[in-house]
């Protein structure tokens, strides 16, 4: 019995270890597996297709909030052409406080919505990103805010 | 000197006028009624043009005055010698078509295009070296976040048109609006309230001297005609009546153009031009964007989050 449960025992921490932050699967969505290699650290979707996801980066150089933030938002502003809705603070569970970015963006000329909520620390910025189309970001509105709010990072 | 040698070194010295008359220092307008000088400076923030000080009726006596004496005819062989010149000067037998002019679309139904001889006042008074209002064209190009596209584009061509302007050209991601100039600035403000504006260039170009020369050039040239139609009447060979209606041809083939450009000046100095467009810049076309050496920024964005 302890040969079987070892490897999953393992399994299991290096699963929830494996990650700097704690954040729980929104209802109606399901965790996808296996998302670094794509770029991110976790990731669910809906069967509609709005998608969340989390970023962990290193915070090297060392850059406060503001600064990522402005950063994040000139370059999908500049480079990805996407239009700035909104810029408001927030903050999660633990009290860290936040920005969220909601943006604005056509996609095969529907309007579609993106919002990207940054957590800094001393050692990580968290990007906490949520996409879809308008009517489907905006349904779920309430899950997302909640997603957000119940995200903390270690 | 028989007939035909007359004809056509009458001719000759008739497009020579016409060549030599962008350097002269009269006027001609398209049409010489005095006018109030309608040139609209756009709102507060931009270059406002001065009051005209001059009438159109001193302006063109001047001028008369002036084409009366350069109309007397150069020594013939003057005249013959400078007929190369002359043709390569004023276009030679170019076959280009006259640029038409923008029309006001159908859709823009309240828009009234600029009188015909407006602003002419400004060049006249060139002539008779008096102040005279600029005519200055203002251009604006704004690119947006591209978000409800559709939704702004007709916002924008709803403004245009509320604004007295109309729609010149309207796409999937842009749309190119002409406003009455006095509504610019107005207009300008409530179209970048539409949605995210990621750039905005206004530019204002000053085409007083460019039209003033076109003008005197067109004045030149209808003087040739006029000459040229009146040798047409005095020629008793067929040979000679078709090279003067060659040429004839071909000098009123110029007074179309410029004509035609004449009419665009003036309709660019009373519309301003407002391009909208919602499209992403390429990234390889950053320009002044501030490039951060942080690749994972560049990752952020629908395309990748929803390709599942």
């Amino acid at each position: 019995m302890r040969r079987y449960l070892s490897p999953i025992l393992l399994a299991w921490l290096l699963a929830g270890c494996g990650h700097a932050f704690q954040t729980a699967t929104p209802p109606g969505f399901v965790e996808l597996e296996d998302q670094e290699s794509y770029g991110y650290d976790w990731r669910a979707t809906t069967a509609d297709g709005l998608v969340v996801a989390v970023r962990d980066i290193a915070n090297e150089p060392k850059g406060p909030l503001e600064f990522w933030t402005r950063a994040i938002e000139n370059s999908l502003r500049q480079r990805g052409g996407y239009a700035l809705l909104g810029r408001r603070d927030v903050k999660n569970a633990q009290g860290l406080t936040g920005v969220e970015l909601r943006f604005g963006h056509d996609e095969a000329q529907k309007p579609h919505l993106y919002t990207v909520t940054i957590f800094v620390t001393d050692s990580h910025i968290y990007l906490l990103e949520a996409g879809g189309s308008k009517e489907q970001m905006e349904a779920n509105a309430k899950e997302l805010a909640r997603w957000v709010q119940g995200f903390s990072g270690k | 000197m028989n007939v035909a040698v007359r004809l056509s070194t009458m001719a000759a010295g008739a497009l020579t006028l016409l060549a030599l008359g962008g350097c002269g220092g009269g006027a001609m307008y398209a049409d010489g009624a005095a006018r109030p000088m309608p040139v609209a400076p756009p709102a507060a923030g931009y270059p406002s043009p001065e009051p005209a000080t001059t009438t159109a009726e001193a302006s063109d006596a001047e001028d008369v005055a002036l084409f009366d004496e350069s109309a007397a005819a150069p020594p013939a062989k003057q005249m013959v010698a400078q007929s190369a010149r002359a043709r390569a000067e004023t276009g030679g037998a170019a076959t280009g078509t006259a640029p038409t002019p923008p029309a006001p679309s159908p859709t823009g139904t309240d828009a009234t295009p600029p009188s015909p001889g407006a602003n002419v006042e400004a060049a006249q008074g060139a002539s008779a070296g008096a102040v005279v209002a600029p005519m200055l064209v203002y251009t604006a190009n704004l690119r947006m976040g591209v978000y409800e596209a559709r939704k702004a584009l007709d916002a924008t061509e709803q403004l245009a048109r509320d604004a007295g302007g109309y729609l010149v050209r309207r796409d999937d991601t842009s749309i190119t609006v002409r406003i009455p100039a006095g509504r610019f600035q107005g207009s300008l403000e409530a179209i970048m309230k539409i949605g995210d504006v990621l750039q905005r260039d206004v530019s204002v170009e000053d085409v007083t001297a460019k039209y003033t020369d076109l003008a005197i050039r067109l004045r030149n040239a209808e003087v040739v005609r006029e000459r040229l139609e009146q040798l047409l009447a005095k020629a008793n060979a067929v040979k000679d009546a078709l090279e003067v209606e060659r040429e004839l041809a071909r000098v009123t083939e110029v007074i179309e153009r410029m004509k035609g450009q004449l009419k665009l000046l003036r309709e660019l100095v009373a519309f301003s031009t407002i391009t909208v467009s919602f499209e992403a810049k390429p990234s390889d076309h950053l320009g002044s964007s501030v490039h951060l050496p942080f690749p994972w920024l560049g990752d952020l964005g629908l395309g990748r989050l929803l390709s599942l």
